[in-house]
C-alpha cells in the first residue's frame, strides 16, 4: 500500500472538510440559522451538512488492497449528532452510511467496470460494518448533543469522540471480517481481519480524532469570532448615536440670534473616533445678558458623554436660574459632586457677557486659557484660574473675573483636543502653534472662518496620524453694544428719541446721509407704534459699528409684524392715493433689513442699514 | 421746523427749515394749506429741509389734491436725500419739482 498517498489523502480530506466547515459557520446566512431560535431547522440543517461532509469524506477515502476503506467519513455523522443532536446525527448517518453502502456501485461506475453481483459487491471489504457504524456513531454522537453543547475545551472532546467513534468503527469492521462468507470466498477468522485491518488502525484512528477536534475548535473559534463582531457593530452603533444625541444637543444653527448685532459667535465640535466628553454651548440669560461657554469632561466613551449631558444642562439651568456666574457654577460644583461615583470632572470656561456694555465675567474652571485680542493688538493667553476643575472638590468657591470687551475684540475657546493634537512623529500642536495661527490671522474674518481655517491647520500638523482627542472650539467677535434708551409712549417722546439718536449717531461717525435716513426711519416707526400699538413704553437702541447701523425698538401692547403690514401702491395717480402704509414702506427702501419678533412678549423690531466707513459726520 | 412766508411778486415763497416728520407736519400742514386754498402760486423752498418722513408726504400730497393747477405748487432747492424719498415713493413723477 501506498502510505504516502493515504496520508496526503486524508489530510486533504480534513482540510477541505474544516475549511468548508469555517466557511460555513463565517457565512452569516448559514450561522445565521446554525445559531438561530428554531431548533429542529437548526439541527436538519446540521445533519444535512454533516451528512454531506460524510459523502465527500467517503469519496475522498483511500482503498487498501484489502478492500477496506479508510476516510474520515464518520466526522460527516459526529456533526451531524454531536453538533445538531439526535436529528442530525440520524439524519448525517444514515445519509452518510447510504452512501457508503452503495459506494463500491459508484465508484464502479466511475471506473468503469462492472459489478457482477449486488450481494458480492455488498459483502466484499468492510461496506456493511462501516455503514453500520457510521450510522450509530451520528445516532449516538446525538445523544450527547447536550452534554456535548455546555462542555468546555470542545476541540479536546471532539477529539476524543472522534477516537471512540473510531475505537468502535474497527472493531465492528474487525468483527465482520472474522466472519466467513463464503459467497465471496472469504475464509474469516481472527487472523485474516486482523491482516486487513492492522496497517490502518492508527491513520484510522488518528485522521478521524483530529479532523473532528479540529473541527470543532475551528467552528466555535469562528462563532465566538462572528458574536464578537456582532457586539462589536451594535457596540459601534450605539457609540454613533451617543455622538449624534450629543451634538444634537449643541447649538447647531449659526447665526443663532438675529437681529443680534453686538456679537458673532461660531462653535464647532469634531468628534474623535470614539465619542468624547467635549461640548460647548451659548445662550441667553435675558435679553441683555449672554452666556457661552467650553467644557471638557475627563475620559472618553458613553460615561463620559452622559456626564457631559448632566454638566451641561446643570450648567445652563443655574445660569438661567439667575443665580450670579461665580455662584452658578459653585452651585453646579456641588451637583456634580453628589452624584459622581465614577470620578469623573469636568473643565470648563465660562463667560457672562453683558451686550449693552461690553462687560464680561468670567470664570475658568481649570479650562485651557482662552485667547483674546483687543481691537488692532495681537492675541494673548487669558491665563486666569477661578479655581479646580467642576466635579474636583467640594472646597471649591470660584472666583470671578472682569473685563471690558471693547467693539473689535475677539475671544476664542478651545478644548485640549486643539493643544494636544498630534501628529505621527508624537509632536503636539500645542499652544505656542495656536497663537502664531492666531496672531497670524487676519482681523476682518469672520467666527466662523476662524474656526474652519484652525480646524484646517490642525488637521494639516496631525497629517496621517489618528485624530486622537475631539476638536471643540468657539470663537466670538464683540462688535459693540446698543445704546438704549427707554422711555414711555407720549407726547414730546419722539422729540427725545430723536435727540438721542442725533448724537448716538454723531458720537459713532456714521454720515450724515445716514444719520437723516435713520431719523425718517424713527419717525415712521415710532409714528407706527405710538399710533396702534397701544404700547406704554418703548426701548430704542442704536447700534452703529463697523459700517454697520442699527435700530431697535422694544415696545408691549398688541403684537403685531410690522413687515407684514399692506403696501401702498406708489404708482397710482396722486389723486387716489391715501397715506397709508406709507411710511414702512419707506422704512423698507431706506434700509437694508427690516425684521419683526416677539421676544419675551414683547415686540421687538430691528432696522440695519449700512454706511461707507471712515466718512465724517458733518 | 420752523416756515418763513415771503412774499415773491404774485407769487409765496414758503421757506422751510428743519425736519418735516411726523411731530412738525402739523406745523407745516397749517402753514402750507392756506396759501394753497387761497389759490396763490406757492413756491416751497426746501433748502433747510434735512429730512422728510411720511408725515411730509402726506401734506404735500394734500397740498397737490388742492392746488387748482399743477404748476401754482412748486418745490425748490430739494436735497438730495428728499429727493431719494420722493423718487422712491413715487412722489416726484405728481410734484413740481424745481432743482
Amino acid at each position: 500500500m501506498n502510505w504516502l498517498e493515504m496520508i496526503v489523502k486524508l489530510i486533504g480530506a480534513i482540510a477541505v472538510i474544516d475549511l468548508m466547515a469555517v466557511l460555513l459557520a463565517g457565512t452569516h446566512s448559514f450561522s445565521n440559522l446554525a445559531n438561530g431560535k428554531n431548533r429542529t431547522v437548526r439541527h436538519v440543517l446540521l445533519g444535512v451538512t454533516g451528512g454531506l461532509f460524510g459523502i465527500y469524506a467517503t469519496m475522498a477515502g483511500y482503498a487498501m488492497p484489502s478492500g477496506a476503506q479508510i476516510s474520515i467519513r464518520d466526522v460527516g455523522a459526529l456533526i451531524g449528532g454531536a453538533l445538531g443532536g439526535p436529528i442530525g446525527g440520524l439524519i448525517a448517518g444514515f445519509m452518510a452510511a447510504f452512501f457508503r453502502l452503495f459506494y463500491p456501485f459508484v465508484t464502479a461506475g466511475l471506473n468503469g467496470t462492472h459489478v457482477e453481483s449486488f450481494s458480492s459487491a455488498i459483502l466484499t471489504g468492510t461496506t456493511i460494518p462501516c455503514a453500520i457504524s457510521t450510522l450509530i456513531i451520528g445516532v449516538a454522537s446525538g445523544f450527547l448533543h447536550e452534554k456535548f453543547k455546555k462542555a468546555k475545551h470542545r476541540g479536546a472532546w471532539g477529539c476524543l469522540m472522534g477516537f471512540v467513534a473510531e475505537v468502535f468503527h474497527l472493531t465492528l469492521a474487525f468483527a465482520y471480517l472474522c466472519i466467513p462468507i463464503e459467497s465471496i470466498g472469504r475464509v474469516g477468522g481472527a487472523a485474516y481481519a486482523w491482516g486487513a485491518l492492522k496497517e490502518l488502525i492508527i491513520p484510522f484512528l488518528l485522521s478521524n480524532a483530529f479532523a473532528f477536534g479540529i473541527l470543532i475548535y475551528v467552528f466555535d473559534k469562528m462563532r465566538d469570532y462572528s458574536k464578537t463582531e456582532t457586539h462589536a457593530k451594535q457596540v459601534e452603533g450605539e457609540l454613533n448615536v451617543a455622538t449624534s444625541i450629543q451634538n444634537s444637543m449643541l447649538p447647531q444653527i449659526f447665526p443663532d440670534f438675529p437681529g443680534r448685532k453686538e456679537f458673532e459667535i461660531f462653535a464647532s465640535m469634531a468628534p474623535a473616533k470614539e465619542v468624547g466628553g467635549d461640548f460647548y454651548d451659548f445662550f441667553f440669560v435675558d435679553e441683555d445678558h449672554f452666556v457661552f461657554l467650553i467644557a471638557d469632561v475627563s475620559g472618553k466613551g458613553v460615561p463620559a458623554a452622559l456626564f457631559m449631558v448632566i454638566a451641561k444642562t446643570l450648567i445652563k439651568n443655574n445660569l438661567q436660574s439667575g443665580l450670579p456666574i461665580g455662584e452658578a457654577l459653585n452651585r453646579t460644583n456641588q451637583q456634580l459632586l453628589e452624584g459622581d461615583e465614577q470620578r469623573m470632572f469636568v473643565t470648563a470656561w465660562v463667560g457672562l457677557l453683558k451686550l449693552s456694555t461690553g462687560e464680561l465675567s468670567y470664570v475658568n474652571c481649570g479650562h485651557n486659557p482662552p485667547l483674546l485680542s483687543r481691537k488692532g493688538l495681537p492675541f494673548a493667553f487669558v491665563k486666569d484660574r477661578s479655581g479646580f476643575v467642576l466635579a474636583g472638590s467640594k472646597k471649591t468657591q470660584y472666583k470671578v473675573f472682569e473685563t471690558k470687551l471693547n467693539p473689535g475684540d475677539r475671544l476664542f475657546l478651545y478644548t485640549d483636543g486643539i493643544t494636544e493634537a498630534m501628529n505621527k512623529d508624537n509632536a503636539q500642536y500645542g499652544e505656542e502653534r495656536l497663537l502664531n495661527f492666531a496672531t497670524s490671522y487676519p482681523e476682518g474674518n469672520k467666527p466662523a472662518e476662524v474656526i474652519a481655517d484652525l480646524s484646517k491647520d490642525v488637521k494639516a500638523f496631525v497629517g496621517e496620524a489618528v485624530q486622537s482627542d475631539v476638536m471643540t472650539m468657539l470663537s466670538l467677535h464683540f462688535n459693540g453694544s446698543y445704546e438704549m434708551t427707554k422711555l414711555p409712549v407720549k407726547d414730546g417722546t419722539f422729540d427725545s428719541l430723536s435727540a438721542f439718536l442725533e448724537e448716538s449717531c454723531a458720537k459713532r461717525g456714521v454720515p450724515m446721509k445716514e444719520a437723516n435716513a435713520a431719523a425718517v426711519i424713527l419717525d415712521e416707526i415710532y409714528s407706527n407704534i405710538a399710533k396702534y400699538s397701544k404700547a406704554n413704553e418703548v426701548t430704542f437702541g442704536v447700534f452703529a459699528e463697523d459700517g454697520l447701523l442699527s435700530l431697535r425698538f422694544v415696545y408691549g401692547g398688541e403684537l403685531f409684524d410690522i413687515t407684514k403690514a399692506k403696501e401702498p401702491d406708489v404708482h397710482a395717480p396722486l389723486e387716489e392715493r391715501g397715506v397709508g402704509g406709507l411710511g414702512l414702506y419707506m422704512v423698507k427702501k431706506m434700509s437694508d433689513s427690516l425684521t419683526y419678533e416677539v421676544k419675551r412678549g414683547l415686540n421687538v423690531v430691528t432696522v440695519d442699514k449700512r454706511y461707507p466707513k471712515g466718512e465724517k459726520h458733518e | 421746523m420752523t416756515t418763513q412766508i415771503v412774499a415773491e411778486g404774485d407769487a409765496i415763497r414758503l421757506v422751510v427749515e428743519g425736519s418735516v416728520n411726523s411731530q412738525t407736519a402739523e406745523t407745516f400742514e397749517k402753514a402750507l394749506l392756506p396759501l394753497v386754498k387761497e389759490g396763490k402760486k406757492v413756491v416751497v423752498d426746501f433748502a433747510g429741509v434735512d429730512y422728510l418722513s411720511s408725515a411730509g408726504l402726506r401734506v404735500l400730497l394734500e397740498a397737490s389734491n388742492t392746488v387748482a393747477k399743477p404748476e401754482d405748487l412748486k418745490l425748490i432747492h430739494v436735497s438730495k436725500d428728499v429727493k431719494d424719498v420722493f423718487d422712491m415713493t413715487g412722489f416726484s413723477d405728481l410734484l413740481n419739482i424745481e432743482d
